[in-house]
């Protein structure tokens, strides 16, 4: 039988920032949470797939919240989210449409945002466009910057998981594909800072 | 300025932690009195955060993936277990061992509808509020106890907001009018899943039980009680424990 842990709000948090535990709590966020969040997307002229694409950028942003200390646990993580959600939906509404019906229907919606929440939808915003960058790279590059940078594997244990020779070919292959994104940001003036 | 190759290396390596002690001290004084160095390190530094974003990015898709597929087919495959439920059922069962040789026990879990009440009981603490004239009116008319003037706004407002009805509820519950602030609770509930607004909600459900178990209609309040018992984020939550709904099953 599969045991799944049930979190409280501080234990949720702790998980967040917590390396190991991060996917479970984000699994049980989706189990507690989703079903409710997705009704007010459909509910608002939203499709399902809406929902779901919504739901990633509002998990995007609670982490980002979270371990930028930026929750302080004011409101409860429901509450939270259910904010994120409607108002990240409202912004992606209204790039979708142009018309005086949304602002009626959504005026409600902008009331009662913190200051906390509205910087973490613009810099989800931000983000895709930093996201779109990466993805240019080529796979042998995403795979060794994402294994250094945000697996925090090793060079050694790199070389254990990539074809490569030694240490020092993994480094400079670090190193080559590092400079490479600093290029295509360079590239990119949609980009700040640079 | 473009920067050489060794101070390239050397930026990157401090991105790394990979300098010592000595190496980086200097590098730092250098960072601090050279703005082309300072430059290329916050590009480096954002390069790596776009990094570490788009791992996260990455990562999130895939536990989306996997619980499309798990939300999809989890008829019934899946069985959650509240462990912290567990543990209070083992305490269940312990009262229940207990109170087979403790008639004094039994007592204490079968209580009146008026016990009850008491052991769970908390009062309601209002909070900031905004909004008209009318509802402000309301609501400073709530703190000061004056509950007929609550009710005699109330029934001015042509299209009352959940707030408002949730005053003049929490009114008619001073005034121990229960049947009414039942009602008035329930059209709070309806009304602020409509708008998908949570901020009054689980007041109205932890009142409305409270309502109930005054009306001595406990089957009527366990639903509400069990509702903020399963809840760990519940408001009430605390004031609700495995051995609250027990002694309501007795008492019931």
């Amino acid at each position: 039988m599969k045991v799944i842990r049930k979190y409280s709000d501080s234990e949720l948090i702790d998980a967040i920032n917590s390396p190991g535990e991060m996917e479970n709590a984000i699994k049980y966020i989706y189990r507690e949470h989703y079903q409710l969040l997705k009704v007010y997307v459909l509910e608002h002229q939203g499709s399902d797939e809406d929902a779901q694409d919504i739901f990633q950028e509002v998990i995007m942003c609670f982490v980002d919240m979270v371990q930028g200390n930026k929750f302080r646990g004011e409101s409860s993580i429901k509450t939270l989210l259910y904010s994120l959600n409607r108002n990240i939906w409202t912004n992606h509404f209204r790039k979708k449409t142009r018309s005086s019906y949304r602002d009626t229907v959504f005026e409600a919606a902008q009331e009662n945002i913190t200051e906390d929440v509205t910087h973490a939808i613009s810099k989800s915003e931000a983000q895709k466009e930093i996201w779109s960058t990466v993805g240019k790279l080529g796979e042998a590059c995403k795979t060794i910057l994402l294994a250094f940078y945000y697996e925090n594997l090793s060079m050694k244990e790199i070389l254990t998981k990539l074809p490569y020779e030694n240490e020092q070919v993994v480094r400079n292959k670090k190193s080559k594909c590092l400079r490479q994104l600093q290029e295509l940001f360079k590239n990119n003036p949609l980009i700040q800072p640079f | 300025m473009n920067l050489n190759e060794l101070d390239m290396e050397m930026l990157e390596r401090y991105i790394d932690h990979d300098l010592s002690d000595d190496e980086k001290s200097s590098l730092e004084q250098r960072i601090a009195t050279e703005p082309n160095l300072h430059q290329e390190l916050n590009r480096l530094q954002f390069t790596r955060d776009a990094i570490q974003n788009f791992g996260l990015r990455k990562k999130v898709e895939s536990i989306h993936d996997e619980m499309m597929r798990e939300m999809k087919d989890a008829s019934g495959k899946t069985i959650q277990i509240n462990i912290t439920r567990r543990i209070s059922w083992y305490r269940i069962a312990a009262s229940i061992l207990l109170l087979a040789g403790l008639f004094g026990l039994y007592k204490y879990l079968t209580p009146s509808p008026d016990k009850l009440f008491k052991d769970i009981d908390t009062p309601f603490t209002i909070g900031v509020t905004r909004g008209s004239n009318d509802t402000e009116a309301l609501v400073q008319s709530y703190r000061q106890k004056d509950y007929s003037t609550v009710l005699q706004i109330f029934s001015t407002i042509l299209k009352p907001q959940a707030r408002d009805i949730f005053f003049a509820a929490q009114s008619h519950y001073a005034n121990k009018n229960f049947n009414q602030a039942i009602t008035l609770f329930k059209q709070v509930i309806e009304l602020q899943k409509q708008h998908h607004q949570l901020d009054v909600i689980e007041d109205a459900e932890y009142f409305i039980a409270m309502s109930y178990i005054q009306l001595n209609q406990l089957g009527q309040a366990r639903p509400f009680l069990e509702k903020i018992h399963t809840d760990p984020n519940h408001r009430y939550h605390d004031k609700v424990s495995s051995l609250t709904l027990l002694r309501l099953k007795l008492a019931h």
